[in-house]
């Protein structure tokens, strides 16, 4: 017969926040934020160089190599990530589409090697610490393209939180 | 979620926490950093691969782990479980937030049914991290060891949602009633309680 064990765990974790002394909720926040605030230059330069790899990348992906894929992917989720910390709104969609694009195959789809590049050519320009380009229409553009791969009223696979 | 579930001017204390990071992109790795030194961590550890936070974790033990779910070889869902099976309690038991970038469809599952105490969606902002930590530290969550899950409990319908967070059904209610302040009952009513009185029927 099968074992369910259900009980109570106090974390150390715990213990130690209700230990007087650190700071308030108020000042944590406005500091936290202003220490990544310090370092969005150097943030957004790494953008860039990443962004400037993964037109290599997908040059080698298309070419079966699943390596390079994985690491376009994982590039393109870095740069998501990075791109919602500096509010570079239009830069994190464009990545943000390209994960879902690099994983159509698990939808059943084949990866579509020329929206690929578009999606790499669209995150080279909005990387660019002063885009200049028009994000809006860029990512209407991206979304079109997008589309085919989540008709209408199917919402895309996103992360969840 | 509202940003007011957390008050300004409630007290939060990481001094003494050993925080572990585990993220294989260097520039993720350094915003968590930076957020954590904010919210008052000393120096928290990091590691790249799953492999290299397991190491760290037979060496050391880690209050708060948070583990990005995109990790190479070994990804972050699988590192969940692994500590969740180790069979030791500190590790076991260790509390762990799982960051979510772009989610593939097969991984939604995976994430649910890790084991770890809550996931988060990247980007990890400031605000919604220490409100997790928080939450964490407060847990209110019974611990599960069954054949095929070991985590928290992941029915929030009996305890309510966390505290703050407005639930996804029209009925759920927090049971959170907060610390208390002044003795509820003075001494000689709590003394009346435990006198057994003969009922007048």
């Amino acid at each position: 017969m099968s074992q369910v064990r259900v009980f109570k765990v106090e974390s150390s974790l715990s213990k130690l926040m209700k230990k007087p002394g650190g700071r308030t909720v108020g000042e944590a926040l406005s500091s936290a934020q202003a220490r990544v605030e310090k370092i969005r230059a150097q943030s957004i330069e790494r953008m860039a160089e990443a962004a400037a790899r993964l037109r290599q990348l997908a040059v080698e992906g298309r070419t079966g190599d699943c390596a390079a894929v994985e690491a376009l992917y994982a590039g393109a989720n870095g740069i998501f990530d990075l791109a919602g910390h500096f509010d570079m709104r239009a830069l994190s969609e464009a990545a943000f589409s390209l994960c879902d694009l690099l994983t159509a195959a698990d939808l059943g789809v084949d990866v579509d090697w020329m929206a690929v590049d578009v999606h790499v050519e669209a995150i080279r320009l909005l990387s660019h610490p002063d885009p200049k380009v028009d994000a809006a229409q860029l990512i209407a553009g991206l979304r079109a393209v997008r589309a085919r791969y989540a008709p209408a009223g199917e919402t895309p696979v996103k992360g969840r939180a | 979620m509202s940003p007011t579930s957390l008050k300004p001017g409630e007290r939060v204390n990481l001094t003494q926490a050993d925080i572990l990071l585990v993220d294989a992109n260097p520039d993720s790795l350094r915003i968590l950093v930076e957020m954590l030194a904010g919210f008052g961590v000393h120096e928290p550890h990091c590691c790249s691969s799953a492999a290299e936070a397991l190491a760290f974790l037979s060496t050391r033990i880690a209050h708060l782990v948070l583990i990005d779910s995109a990790l190479p070889e070994m990804d972050g869902y699988e590192l969940v479980k692994r500590l969740r099976w180790s069979g030791s309690p500190e590790l076991s038991q260790v509390p762990v937030i799982l960051l979510c970038g772009h989610t593939r469809s097969s991984d939604i599952d995976r994430a649910r049914d890790c084991g770890a105490n809550f996931v988060v969606r990247k980007p990890a902002v400031p605000l919604v991290l220490l409100q997790r930590i928080m939450w964490v530290s407060k847990e209110t969550r019974p611990f599960v060891e069954a054949p095929n899950y070991r985590g928290p409990c992941r029915r929030v319908r009996a305890l309510g949602p966390p505290v703050g967070m407005k639930g996804r059904r029209k009925d759920d209610l927090s049971l959170d009633i907060g610390d208390a302040f002044t003795p509820n009952l003075d001494q000689s009513e709590i003394d009346n309680l435990f006198q057994p009185k003969r009922a007048a029927l």
